[in-house]
């Protein structure tokens, strides 16, 4: 095509009456993009398609938008080919425009007859590359990833530096690597071409795939063409916002809440807001709430929810006679003081976050040992009620809260800093293996990183913007990249480090100071040691050397005699020679001595015990399980068209979705410390997302509260605010309680206590009509619902029922077994009973006990478990080694008390399952089963008999649902 | 895990209605959970049986899995050019995953002619699959994404080269149902000498609910995790147990009208016990008379844990399951060295029992509807590595097809001259697997799953093609 530069003889040539004139082989009528083509564009395409507001970064408002394309990088034209433009294709099968504006007969002509003509118009001056610059772009790009790592920056093998076309030119050992014009004659074909480069064992090493044909061609052919260099890397691009627009920033959850009016609320008891919000909604149905429920379903209930345990009897009869009226008060004050209640609401954070102990991928799914650092800072945040700005602040940026490169003294709040970034190292990272360290598999990591970080935080679904901009919400694929850039300052994908060399010393130049001093003084000690094994080796070798005198040759015998025989420090220079000499050939290590002589073997050992006695005591500074910045400067960041590794797109810079933002300028990034790696850039996330009137922050986290409360949240997707996620039940309710979160310092444990304590959350759980009807779904929480309890509940609430459970904190995980059939179960017998939460979460081996009860698998993150209902539980619960245990335990507790009839034995397994007494016709069932079991069993000196009453109440629904 | 029938998971899959006023939704509208009406989004998880959306040809399948990489070149696709040029350089670029180990062409130890009258080539090491080839299309042009065991067994498995994603048995399942509601729809039978690589994920319904997960039948002893009670007690004292708990569990329910979730329940547990019938009767392979047996090498110890559980895939698919896929340990077909042995071993333990497992599906007449796939996850080198093994290829490998609808001695596709990168009709893992939903009546591009905003498929974002020159 022809490029015109000149803009007063483009608008002359732009004349289509110009060009029919000047060709007259051209087709009578070739249209021309500006007066044939815009005013179809305007009125059908411009809408999306404008410089203004791209869609899909598709710009059709000039004719170079068509040659660039959009967000795939593929034009939407080919000049002079039609049916390759995809353009045509969208059009004619009245894809595009959407919905029923398709074109018509005519003016889908008119655009295909263009586009055969050679689409003609008038171009910008600077933005469409030549073929040869972008040629030379690709192989720049190709030889950044191929031969780089050993000829560029970090390294130059051989000398050779292939950064730029004069650096290879200039060569290294073996010569210049190429010659301008001249592939065949270029030393760089020849090496990669007999598949020599990149060499075959370096490539597994670093992960480098083998230079394809297609590729070498594409070098050749670049050689040939004179190897220009690439042209500078397009503009990094502009914050503009101009693919977000107000009009999208309308959305509920986009907009910052506002604090409601609260309903009036004449002639109702409760003081909770709450209660306020709800029963107005539901009056407006005609409902209400249901009757309170009794003690012992609300005992049960709030137990359950604030610690993930069921009540003990004792608690139960407690709370069942106590007569004051602050008596809920004083049980909602225990439990949320109590250290299980941190345990209980880490489980549904860790949930969020995606923790696991290992590394996910490959079938090795390596343990990363340190990971429970953070399992137990998060435990420690909600036993203290750290407010959750603050939670927040040091998970996304605690390495930047602080100098750590100057830092004096590592404290206990610095430690949780640190550790706490461990947030952003919860996905899978299977990059230890050079087969799964390739840059796709580290741009993997990003993207679980990204998707983590948008569905727990912010309620977001960003990962179809990965590959092509969001198709429901406003988030364009630029916006993915720049948010995507806030973590690259860390996980670089061009300078990885490996998950198990990623952490932070857990230190401060006082503490290394002193372990150097304590460690010299240590040294001091087996320094003594070394010499005096020197010195042992010496005189025992020496002895041995004479008995081998018969073997040395007879002119060097007496010689060699008379030097062994002379104290060394008296020895001539030609005497110690021999000895040497000598010590060589016979001694060549302390082999032979430890063979042939005891007493030396021996004083070595003691002298070796000694040693390692004293090394164990050598200190090292703590290693940390978290997140640190690559340097101050984060390295250049690149859109990836359709999500793909290896197709760059323009530069971009750190920021947040434009949608979020109501002012541009909200994201600020400032270098927190003028020295040290610490870029400031998660540090701007983090200050952004906790701004007070943040759109999503505080609903998000309220709405999941809510969901692990009532079943499901206010915003039944708790993970997805977006167009595609469901509308809130009650949005002034939802706003209410994100702002009243805010005003109460972000306190999760005000915010449960609200909850705990409004009337909807303490009414009887069965069902009713009409409610029931009405609203068959119970959104509008016309009953409390009836919930089964998760896996870590069920597990943890039998061995604590049991007597079993060891309530041991923090620490190392508990280790996991397989059973001889694949299951796999803790123990073996009397360990691993902590609590779930401290069991090893390794991806690919998860208890089987708690993945039949739906604990997720973690792929990435989990933000809404799932209940299912399927008969592996039931044949769990009924066979399995673990009940049958927990059964006979129960059953020997039993008969140990003073529980002799049947009926007391009744009575105390159903006080120690259910907390209650057994009531009208369950006492002659249980005593009939017994009696017949007892019967049926004839057993003399065991009573299976009970074990099985035991193990049928622990498969009750009764027992497994919540009420 | 296992996973199993009957079960339900309520779904409260709603995808949202847009627009603004929200505090004035009426609550009809806010209870109408509108899903898009070209993707109703399935309320209610279960196993009931299903229509398929297209004319089904195949109803269920068998997939014996050949773990580790069968070499194309020593058993299904001979190339002369290997005997001619053996020894020499390979010409051009190849991809090898061990470089250090890697040498010059190998050719093939073992021989091959023609058999039936198609003309089927096939090595001399599958005597007893070669009287089978009328039956089969072999696919010559299969190509993979990845060299290494993980990633290109979840792209076999599940579509893509990252773990986590549901298997192909999983979406099967989840599209059609079963059509035995006391067996679990989706069987795996592995090998009781060991897992597959990446152990039970082969068989995940990833992020799918559990109910369409894979469910291992062990092939001796008790099938199924829990089936029986832990201390061995009467069939009388187990049935009180359960009597017992169903007495309270009614009541209980009884006592919450409307609570479809508890009646869920109770029927689970009734389906535990039908299971504890059903599962073990399937397995029974005394009801099989020895000619039968014989067919399937059971009588022999080389080929009887194979023949035994080939023989248990066909009583099961017999019986209504839908998907099954048999494993067999470790990675058998993984023949980085001694190449000839252990290619000689891998075809005597499977050859015998894959034949007469044809063999029998045919003379019962279950071949014309159960889809029987034979493959592994990639296929090997044409050069050798430490001298007498072959490294991974995904450039290009061979699988084979019978019954179901697929052509009865039939070749599809090439590879190159060295049988190294497959070249002509070049069939992707997204196409193989858009073909075999096609053949059991499913639309890979309509078989979908709404997640995080996200309608999922197998194919993934893939727009692959039903390879249709393979269909009868």
């Amino acid at each position: 095509m022809k490029r015109l530069l000149c803009s007063s003889v483009a608008l002359f040539l732009a004349l289509p009456g110009f060009i029919r004139a000047q060709d007259p082989n051209q087709q009578a009528a070739a249209p021309v993009f500006e007066s044939d083509i815009v005013p179809l564009l305007k009125k059908h395409c411009w809408k999306c398609h404008s410089a203004k507001s791209r869609k899909g970064e598709l710009n059709l408002q000039t004719l170079d938008g068509f040659l660039r394309g959009g967000e795939s990088g593929q034009p939407a034209i080919v000049p002079g080919k039609p049916d390759e433009s995809p353009l045509m294709e969208l059009v004619d099968s009245g894809q595009m425009p959407p919905g029923n504006a398709s074109l018509g007969q005519a003016q889908r002509d008119l655009i295909r007859h263009w586009i055969t003509a050679g689409a003609e118009g008038q171009h910008e001056s600077s933005e469409v590359l030549s073929k040869s610059e972008l040629l030379a772009r690709r192989v720049h790009f190709l030889m950044q990833i191929k031969c780089q790592p050993c000829h560029g920056r970090a390294k130059q093998e051989g000398q050779l530096d292939l950064r730029s076309v004069a650096s290879a030119i200039k060569g290294g050992k073996s010569g210049p690597a190429l010659v301008r014009g001249d592939a065949g004659a270029s030393l760089l074909i020849k090496r990669v071409g007999e598949d020599q480069m990149p060499p075959r064992d370096v490539r597994y090493k670093l992960s480098i795939k083998p230079v394809n044909e297609t590729e070498l061609a594409m070098i050749r052919q670049w050689i040939d063409d004179g190897a220009i260099d690439p042209p500078p890397p397009p503009a990094v691009i502009k914050d503009d916002g101009l693919l977000v627009n107000d009009e999208d920033r309308q959305w509920w959850s986009f907009q910052p809440p506002q604090l409601p009016k609260l309903p009036s609320r004449a002639g109702q008891g409760s003081n909770n807001p709450i209660d306020a919000f709800l029963l107005d909604r539901l009056r407006r149905e005609g409902l209400g709430y249901s009757p309170p429920a009794g003690r012992q379903a609300l005992v049960r209930r709030l137990t359950v929810d604030l610690t993930g345990l069921i009540p003990s009897a004792e608690e139960t009869e407690a709370f069942r006679s106590d007569p004051s009226p602050d008596a809920y008060d004083r049980l909602v004050d225990r439990l949320l003081s109590s250290p299980r209640y941190g345990e209980r609401w880490a489980q549904h954070w860790l949930d969020a976050s995606g923790y696991a102990d290992s590394e996910g991928s490959a079938s090795a799914d390596q343990l990363w040992p340190l990971v429970y650092q953070y399992r137990d800072y998060v435990i420690r945040a909600l036993n203290s009620d750290k407010p959750y700005d603050r939670f927040l602040l040091e998970q996304l940026a605690g390495d930047q809260l602080a100098n750590y490169a100057q830092l004096d003294r590592m404290t206990p709040e610095l430690r949780d800093n640190l550790v706490a970034t461990g947030y952003l190292r919860n996905c899978i990272d299977p990059t230890t293996s050079p087969e799964t360290n390739f840059l796709i598999d580290r741009y993997q990591v990003l993207a679980d990183t990204v998707e983590i970080v948008s569905s727990s935080l912010m309620g977001l679904t960003m990962r179809c913007a990965r590959c092509h901009s969001h198709k429901y919400d406003p988030i364009p694929l630029r916006d993915y990249y720049r948010f995507t850039a806030i973590f690259a300052t860390s996980y670089s994908p061009y300078e990885w480090v490996k998950p198990l060399r990623r952490y932070v010393v857990l230190a401060g130049r006082q503490d290394h100071e002193e372990i150097a001093r304590f460690n010299a003084g240590i040294n001091n000690q087996i320094h003594p040691l070394n010499l005096e094994m020197i010195a042992l080796e010496k005189s025992h070798g020496e002895k041995f050397l004479l008995t081998k005198l018969a073997e040395v040759p007879e002119a060097e015998r007496a010689l060699l005699q008379q030097a062994l025989e002379t104290d060394q420090q008296q020895r001539t220079t030609d005497q110690q020679k021999l000895v040497d000499d000598a010590r060589k050939k016979f001694l060549p290590d302390d082999k032979p001595l430890l063979e042939k002589d005891a007493g030396y073997k021996q004083a070595r050992q003691k002298l070796l015990a000694s040693k390692a006695e004293l090394e164990k005591q050598l200190r090292s500074a703590e290693n940390g399980h978290g997140l640190s910045d690559m340097r101050a400067e984060p390295d250049p960041f690149y859109m990836l068209r359709r999500g793909e590794w290896h197709n760059r797109g323009r530069q971009v810079l750190p920021n947040v979705p434009a949608v979020l933002k109501q002012e541009p300028a909200e994201f600020v990034i400032q270098k927190p410390y003028q020295d040290g790696t610490a870029s400031g850039v998660r540090l701007a996330l983090a200050r952004w997302l906790t701004q007070p009137d943040h759109p999503l922050t505080a609903r998000v986290m309220v709405n999941r509260a809510w969901q692990h409360f009532f079943g499901s949240g206010i915003v039944d997707t708790a993970g997805d605010f977006g167009h595609t996620g469901t509308l809130p039940s009650h949005p002034e309710l939802l706003d209410w309680l994100a702002v009243n979160f805010v005003q109460q310092g972000w306190s999760m444990k005000q915010l449960h206590r609200l909850v705990v304590t409004s009337e909807a959350y303490q009414q009887d759980s069965r069902s009713r009509t009409p409610a029931s009807q009405l609203d068959p779904d119970n959104r509008l929480l016309w009953r409390m619902p009836m919930r089964r309890m998760d896996a870590e509940t069920l597990r943890d609430s039998i061995l604590s029922l049991t007597g079993q459970v060891n309530y041991q904190m923090h620490g190392s995980p508990a280790g996991v077994r397989s059973g001889g059939d694949g299951q796999v179960l803790y123990g073996p017998e009397g360990q691993g009973q902590q609590r779930s939460i401290y069991l090893l979460h390794r991806r690919s081996t998860p208890l089987t006990l708690l993945e039949t009860f739906d604990a997720p698998r973690m792929n990435t993150n989990c933000i809404q478990r799932r209940t299912s209902t399927v008969v592996s539980q039931a044949l769990l619960m009924l066979n399995s080694d673990f009940s049958e245990r927990q059964a006979a335990v129960l059953a020997a507790q039993i008969l140990a008390t003073n529980a002799t009839t049947p009926a007391g034995q009744l009575e105390a397994a159903y006080q120690a399952v259910l907390g209650r007494s057994p009531v009208g016709e369950e006492n002659t069932l249980g005593i009939e089963f017994l009696e017949n079991q007892r019967r049926r069993y004839e057993a003399v000196d065991s009573d299976p008999a009970l074990v099985d009453l035991c193990l049928v109440l622990l498969n009750s629904a009764e027992f497994l649902y919540v009420d | 895990m296992t996973s199993n029938p009957a079960s339900t998971i309520s779904r409260r899959n709603c995808l949202g209605q847009m627009g603004s006023g929200l505090a004035s939704i009426a609550l009809a509208q806010l209870l109408a959970e509108q899903a898009p009406a070209d993707h109703p989004a399935r309320e209610v998880h279960d196993l009931k049986p299903r229509q398929p959306m297209l004319p089904a040809r195949a109803t269920r399948v068998i997939q014996l899995f050949m773990h580790g990489g069968p070499s194309q070149m020593d058993l299904l696709d001979p190339k002369p050019a290997l005997e001619k040029y053996d020894g020499k350089t390979f010409p051009g670029v190849i991809d090898v995953q061990q470089p250090e180990q890697a040498g010059g062409i190998l050719k093939s130890p073992f021989t091959f002619a023609r058999h039936g009258e198609s003309g089927i080539a096939v090595s001399d090491l599958m005597p007893h699959f070669a009287g089978c080839v009328d039956d089969v299309t072999v696919i010559r042009s299969m190509f993979t994404e990845h060299i290494n065991h993980e990633p290109a067994l979840w792209m076999i498995h599940t579509g893509q080269t990252i773990p986590g994603r549901p298997s192909i048995g999983s979406w099967v399942t989840y599209g059609l149902g079963s059509e035995n509601q006391d067996l679990p729809a989706y069987v795996v039978l592995d090998d009781p000498r060991g897992l597959p690589v990446d152990g039970i994920r082969n068989w995940s319904s990833g992020w799918l609910p559990p109910i369409y997960q894979g469910t291992r039948f062990r092939a001796t002893g008790v099938p199924v995790w829990n089936l029986n009670p832990q201390r061995t007690i009467s069939a009388e004292l187990d049935q009180a147990r359960r009597a017992y708990l169903a007495r309270l569990d009614r009541a209980h329910r009884d006592r919450r009208p409307g609570e479809a979730e508890l009646d869920a329940r109770l029927a689970s547990y009734q389906l535990a016990a039908r299971m504890q019938v059903s599962a073990t009767s399937a397995l029974d392979l005394s009801e099989e008379t020895a000619q039968t047996q014989k067919l399937y090498g059971i009588d022999e110890g080389t080929t009887e844990s194979y023949g035994r559980r080939c023989l248990l895939a066909r009583r099961l698919v017999e019986r209504g399951v839908r998907y099954v896929q048999v494993f067999i340990n470790g990675q058998i077909w993984d023949h980085h060295s001694g190449l000839e042995k252990g290619l000689r071993e891998a075809s005597a333990r499977t050859d015998k029992p894959v034949a007469g497992l044809l063999k029998d599906l045919k003379q019962r007449g279950l071949l014309e509807d159960t889809l029987v796939i034979w493959g592994g996850e990639f296929g090997r080198l044409p050069i050798s590595q430490s001298k007498n093994g072959r490294d991974h290829n995904r450039q290009g490998f061979t699988i084979w097809m019978a019954g179901g609808g697929v052509k009865a001695g039939h070749v599809h596709g090439a590879s190159d001259e060295f049988a190294y990168a497959a070249v002509e009709d070049r069939v992707s893992v997204p196409d193989f697997h858009a073909t075999v939903l096609h053949l059991l009546g499913l639309d890979n591009r309509k078989l979908v799953y709404h997640r995080n905003g996200l309608e999922e498929r197998l194919t993934g974002v893939n727009e692959p093609r039903v390879v249709s020159e393979i269909l009868a």
